[in-house]
């Protein structure tokens, strides 16, 4: 048994649709991965699967997370045993300020698995401490402290609802983050902050699995390893350096060699 | 117990039943007859006309039909087999074979702690329990700048020709329980707020149902003079009962006045027994540059029709209208929330927020209208619902009549099922599916609660909402 985010033979349909052909690839705590791709490589659905979307389906394969089965759990038991997701396209929950949203988030994590929420048998967060961490992780991230008491994520900006998925990844602590095109619409300088906060979690007890479009945030996030995503499958793994051949000549020259085609968006991506 | 339908016993024995719906049917459709009204009257010191009024009140009551729609059809209710409450001072000679019980000590003390927990925020208390006063009382300043809260009875006999006034001023009843509700009325509140006076905490009435088979008519006025304020908080509650055996009812009615430039709040809680049928109508006049605020929350009951007026009387005249409903199991909910505007410059806003469970069902009618030369006229009117299961229905039935030209007027109505979306956001932090259902409720009703000028009913609305969703109501 190991810590290891292992993902065995993975494949993923939406909608009966096949997206997902058959990954593997294993992050083990204290590691940071990077999957990049072109658009529609699969890269995002890999991200939901592993979250558990019911949409998602997986057609065959095992992921294993701490030595777990993590197909047979609900999202929820997911989050507990340590898994989080920073959502491409964060949803807006009406009426729920931030901070009770973070701090119910707060106790189910810590709640541990198969423990019922809701009342009765719920694990004490200490209020001042909590308070205390949401204002640091508010200003690592560059979010006014009235965020604090505003809607989840109800107008934001799509900057600061990239920024708040990662104000939550700070205050949730988990074991194991995917980040799925975190960086996408953000400027430098956000970029800037948010490969700060992940640094920040990095450490013995904490891996990531970076998906993203662009080279840009893999100069501040410094993966250990990074993948390439095609057409449903890892087609190239290596080290920081595959990154920079990525942004100098695009993804064109290995879709040639994989002889796929080449559409005009993939040109030239840097 | 009263048992004024001893006389239809017998006969109700031999009655083939009968569905509720229309006023054609034969056999016996009310509860009680005239000898019963008389004798109910009488008991209760009572002046001619108003005898001659609740007696014409009954005789409409026989014919007009029931009250409903097509969305609203009310089955399991026969009217005639509810027994309307009377006072205890007058039970006993209304019907002499069984006289009404004394209410059970428990709940009695159930009702006082619930009075209580409020007195220290409420400048006057009114408590009624299964149609007999357990309390009625203001703060004496208040009583000394002559502001009224009375007891319907007591009104009758001080305050015979405002009562008269406000009976006589009620729309005529086109259903047949507004038309009995009327006839038979025991209690209810009358409060007066003369000119220039501020009535700064709530006044609070309690209106506690918890007899099985019971009817319950109540006739309420509240009137706001110029340049006056107050807050009144209306709870219907049937304590802590189980389910009752049998239906029971309440009908009541509420009229308004807001004088020139006055302000008045009416907050009404119902969390009532599911065996109860509720029939509110509540109706108000807002004068020049009045505000009324109106904050409705439903929670209980087996059925409620309720319906709101405001009619904007004067200009500059203002009223806001918040409903919440979240309904289960088998509930019924049919909401009328109409918006008159009836002189220029005046703003009318009204939001609706309904969730619904199981197999519930809600209606909402939304009439604006916007009276000729009514111009500058500003009216809203939201209406949204949740579906959170596949089982309920909701629909919303709005109507504009715009007769002036120079005017805003702006409607939506919405029904939706949870976002699965939201759904798996809030369970990939952790949070299980009840937890997360439980979240996007709270944050549906938020925004729409934190529109009610009053803290004491947001708090008690957030808990009654708590309440449903544990499913204690």
């Amino acid at each position: 048994m190991t810590d290891a985010l292992e993902i065995r033979d993975l494949h993923v349909s939406v909608e009966g649709k096949a997206i997902v052909k058959g990954v593997d690839l294993t992050v083990r705590k204290g590691e940071v991965h990077a999957i990049m791709g072109p658009n529609g490589s699969g890269k995002s659905t890999l991200a939901m699967a592993l979250m558990g979307h019911p949409k998602y389906e997986v057609t065959r394969g095992e992921v294993l997370f701490k030595g777990q089965n993590v197909l047979e759990l609900e999202p929820e038991e997911r989050a507990k045993l340590g898994l989080f997701l920073a959502f491409q396209y964060p949803l807006e929950i009406s009426g729920v300020p931030l901070s009770r949203f973070l701090l119910q988030a707060l106790k189910a994590r810590l709640g541990g698995e198969g423990e019922k929420g809701g009342g009765n048998g719920q694990p004490k967060v200490d209020f001042r401490e909590f308070r205390k961490q949401l204002k640091e992780s508010l200003k690592l991230l560059r979010l006014d402290e009235s965020f604090a008491t505003r809607y989840l994520n109800e107008g934001f900006s799509g900057g600061e609802k990239k920024r708040c998925e990662i104000l939550q990844m700070l205050m949730l602590k988990p074991e194991m983050a995917i980040l799925d095109e975190t960086d996408s619409g953000l400027d430098i300088d956000s970029v800037k902050v948010v490969a700060a906060a992940v640094n920040r979690l990095r450490g013995p007890d904490f891996g990531c699995l970076a998906i993203t479009h662009y080279q840009r945030i893999l100069n501040y996030l410094k993966p250990d390893v990074v993948h390439v995503m095609v057409d449903g499958r890892i087609v190239r793994s290596g080290g920081p350096e595959l990154a920079q051949e990525l942004e100098e000549k695009g993804y064109e020259p290995i879709l040639r060699e994989l002889g796929l085609e080449v559409s005009e968006a993939e040109k030239g991506v840097a | 117990m009263a048992t004024p339908t001893n006389a239809h016993n017998a006969q109700t024995q031999t009655e083939t039943p009968r569905t509720n719906g229309t006023g054609t049917e034969t056999g016996p459709t009310l509860p009680v007859d005239a000898r019963w009204v008389e004798r109910l009257s009488r008991a209760r010191g009572e002046p001619d006309w108003l005898l001659r009024w609740r007696l014409e009140r009954l005789h409409q009551a026989e014919t007009l039909p029931m009250p409903g729609s097509r969305y609203t059809r009310i089955r399991g209710l026969k009217l005639h087999e509810i027994e309307p409450l009377a006072l205890d001072s007058v039970s006993a000679s209304v019907s002499a074979s069984t006289p009404t019980p004394a209410p059970a000590a428990g709940l009695e003390r159930a009702l006082g702690e619930r009075v209580e927990r409020g007195r220290a925020e409420a400048a006057g208390v009114y408590a009624l329990l299964d149609g007999s006063v357990v309390s009625c009382e203001l703060e004496e300043s208040l009583r000394r700048r002559g502001v009224l809260w009375l007891d319907v009875a007591q009104a009758i006999k001080e305050h015979p020709e405002l009562v008269r006034r406000a009976l006589e001023q009620l729309p005529e009843p086109r259903d047949r329980v507004t038309a009995l509700g009327r006839a038979l009325f025991t209690s209810g509140l009358f409060v007066y707020v003369p000119k220039g006076v501020e009535v700064e905490r709530p006044l609070r009435a309690v209106y506690a149902m918890t007899r099985p088979g019971a009817g319950l008519f109540t006739q309420s006025a509240l009137i706001v003079e110029e340049g006056s304020s107050v807050t009144l908080l209306e709870e219907h509650t049937s304590l802590e009962t189980e389910p009752f055996e049998r239906r029971a009812v309440h009908a009541g009615e509420l009229a308004v006045v807001v004088g020139p430039g006055a302000r008045a709040s009416v907050a009404g809680v119902q969390g009532l027994n599911a065996r109860l049928y509720q029939f509110m109508r509540r109706r108000a006049r807002v004068q020049r540059d009045g505000q009324l605020a109106w904050a409705l929350g439903w929670l209980g009951g087996r059925l409620t029709m309720s319906h709101v007026e405001t009619v904007l009387d004067g200009p500059g005249a203002e009223v806001d209208d918040v409903q919440v409903f979240f309904t289960a199991g088998r509930q019924h909910v049919d909401l009328t929330s109409n918006l008159i505007h009836s002189k220029p410059h005046t703003r009318g806003e009204v939001n609706v927020k309904g969730v619904l469970k199981g197999q519930s069902q809600a209606v909402f009618w939304g009439l604006i209208r916007i009276d000729p030369g009514a111009q500058g006229a500003n009216a809203f009117q939201a209406e949204r619902s949740l579906l959170l299961e596949r089982g309920p229905k909701s629909n919303a039935i709005p109507s504009l009549e715009i007769l002036a030209n120079d005017v805003r007027c702006t409607h939506a109505a919405a029904t939706s099922p949870v976002d699965e979306e939201q759904l798996f956001y809030l369970r990939s932090r952790g949070l299980d599916e009840d937890e997360a259902k439980k979240l996007i409720v709270d944050g549906f009703f938020e925004p729409t609660i934190e529109k009610i000028p009053l803290p004491l009913v947001q708090t008690e609305l957030r808990l009654l909402l708590d309440r449903k969703w544990q499913e204690e109501l």
